[in-house]
């Protein structure tokens, strides 16, 4: 028989330690802290409601990503068509306290898509190459190149700043 | 860890985390707002608007998946032998099941199914009856011709960004009247076109007139030199951003027209209208998954019904 007390336990445990590399990984990725704490939210969301699937993934943290950034990708979607691009700029809020490094912020809101993405899955959502590369849908060493190309063009945009 | 990497870590503060009974509340939300939409996803599958509406509507009539061919180099356009007029989606989540990401056709069902079709050709070639193509892209929509010979004669140039080589298809009809090309800019992106009424001549007349768009331009399409004889009729007004992920059931790959069954599955803010626009053949078949994405399948219409959805299965990436 399911226990359900010990399922919500270990639910809450993972809740606990992956929400913040989520959601703070998904902010890097849309650029969109509110978008990304509604999205990541809906993501845990479902998965506390099929946690008896869930728990079995030997990559659940890559699954709620990925579930997360298709939420994320609808509500953009539906906010874009919405609000024009000025208003947009001004419902967005990332207060200083949320975004503490500008500079750096600015320069990897300036990457590819999909550099921007590996970035943040390594080093906000702490996955290793082979977790990255399972959220992202493509191959070890593919992510590895786009990491290594990620990193190298920071380096760059930071040095021209200077 | 360097000091890149230790900002990097940095880089976002502290996002609120709501408790376990927010999560559960959200989950009655979404249960509630589920029966309500039940019913409404087959006209958001239709009702697709501006330039991609326009292309839906032609498209829907066209014969020949877009993004199956991707990767290949022998598209093979769907022969359907009893075409449906209306796409048959169905619309109930699969609420129960973690979404699938790389479909596939059960191989017993596959088989099974297209030896009905086909009962006296059982040759199985050697290779898996199934490939996979990926995509994650976001991807530029224009449509080309003359304002006087829509909905007749047309062509639908993609621009895809994915930063991914993709070797070069030259011009060519098929004797459907849908053509197609692909050439790759070189600079990580490349260009699918889609035709539909035009010669050989003029699809290759319009190739010859492509000129990109700068990358840093607001839709980074194409435009075209006057001596294409077309014009831009409309583009979407912000790049359709598509992760598509699909395979084919085919096991007689000597008969490249041979009956073949399709499975995808869409996500991304577009996917819908993207596949309504580019790559629904009816009939057709959908289901939401659990992370919205679309799970859809379709071929002709002798060989798939509705409940074959539920025999597509998880495939190797």
């Amino acid at each position: 028989m399911r226990d359900e007390g010990a399922d919500t336990a270990t639910f809450e445990q993972w809740y606990a330690d992956a929400h913040p590399r989520i959601v703070r990984a998904l902010a890097v990725t849309t650029g969109e802290p509110d978008v990304a704490a509604d999205a990541t939210a809906e993501a845990f969301s479902r998965a506390f409601e099929r946690w008896d699937r869930v728990s079995a993934m030997s990559n659940r943290d890559g699954w709620v990503y990925r579930v997360a950034v298709n939420d994320a990708k609808r509500r953009l979607s539906r906010w874009r068509r919405v609000l024009p691009s000025r208003d947009r700029a001004r419902v967005a809020s990332d207060p200083a306290d949320l975004i503490p490094d500008r500079e750096l912020w600015d320069a990897v809101r300036s990457l590819h898509d999909r550099q921007r993405e590996a970035i943040a899955l390594r080093y906000l959502a702490g996955l290793d190459e082979r977790g990255v590369a399972a959220a992202m849908g493509t191959t070890e060493g593919a992510a590895s190149s786009t990491l290594s190309t990620a990193r190298a063009r920071l380096r760059e945009i930071l040095e021209e700043g200077r | 860890m360097n000091d890149l990497e230790r900002r990097l870590g940095q880089l976002v503060g502290t996002i609120d985390r709501p408790d376990v009974a927010g999560l559960e509340r959200r989950a009655s939300a979404r249960r509630a707002a589920r029966h309500r939409r039940v019913g409404s996803l087959a006209v958001v599958l239709i009702a697709v608007t501006g330039v991609v509406g326009v292309a839906a509507w032609q498209m829907a009539q066209d014969d020949g998946p877009v993004l199956t061919e991707v990767g290949t180099t022998d598209p093979t356009p769907t022969t359907d032998p009893n075409p449906t007029t209306n796409p048959s989606p169905t619309t109930e989540p699969s609420e129960d099941d973690a979404p699938i990401r790389y479909p596939v056709l059960d191989h017993d069902i596959c088989e099974r199914t297209v030896e009905r079709f086909s009962p006296t050709d059982r040759d199985l070639p050697d290779e898996r009856p199934t490939r996979i193509y990926i995509e994650t892209s976001p991807i530029s929509v224009q449509i080309v011709g003359t304002r006087d010979e829509l909905p007749d004669r047309y062509a639908v140039i993609l621009r895809v960004l994915d930063g991914v080589r993709q070797d070069a298809w030259q011009p060519r009809v098929f004797e459907t009247g849908v053509g197609h090309a692909r050439i790759d800019l070189g600079d990580g992106t490349w260009l699918y076109l889609r035709t539909r009424g035009l010669s050989l001549t003029e699809v290759e007349s319009i190739v010859a007139a492509l000129e990109p768009r700068p990358l840093t331009a607001a839709i980074p399409g194409v435009d075209l030199a006057t001596t294409a004889g077309v014009e831009i009729l409309a583009e979407a007004p912000e790049l359709v951003w598509v992760d598509a992920r699909s395979s084919t059931c085919q096991i007689d790959s000597s008969r490249p027209m041979g009956p073949q069954i399709h499975v995808a599955v869409w996500s991304g803010p577009m996917a819908s209208d993207y596949a309504g626009a580019i790559d629904a053949p009816p009939p057709i078949y959908m289901r939401e998954q659990s992370d919205g994405s679309l799970l859809i399948l379709w071929g002709a219409s002798a060989l798939i019904d509705a409940s074959m959805l539920d025999d597509v299965v998880e495939g190797d990436r």
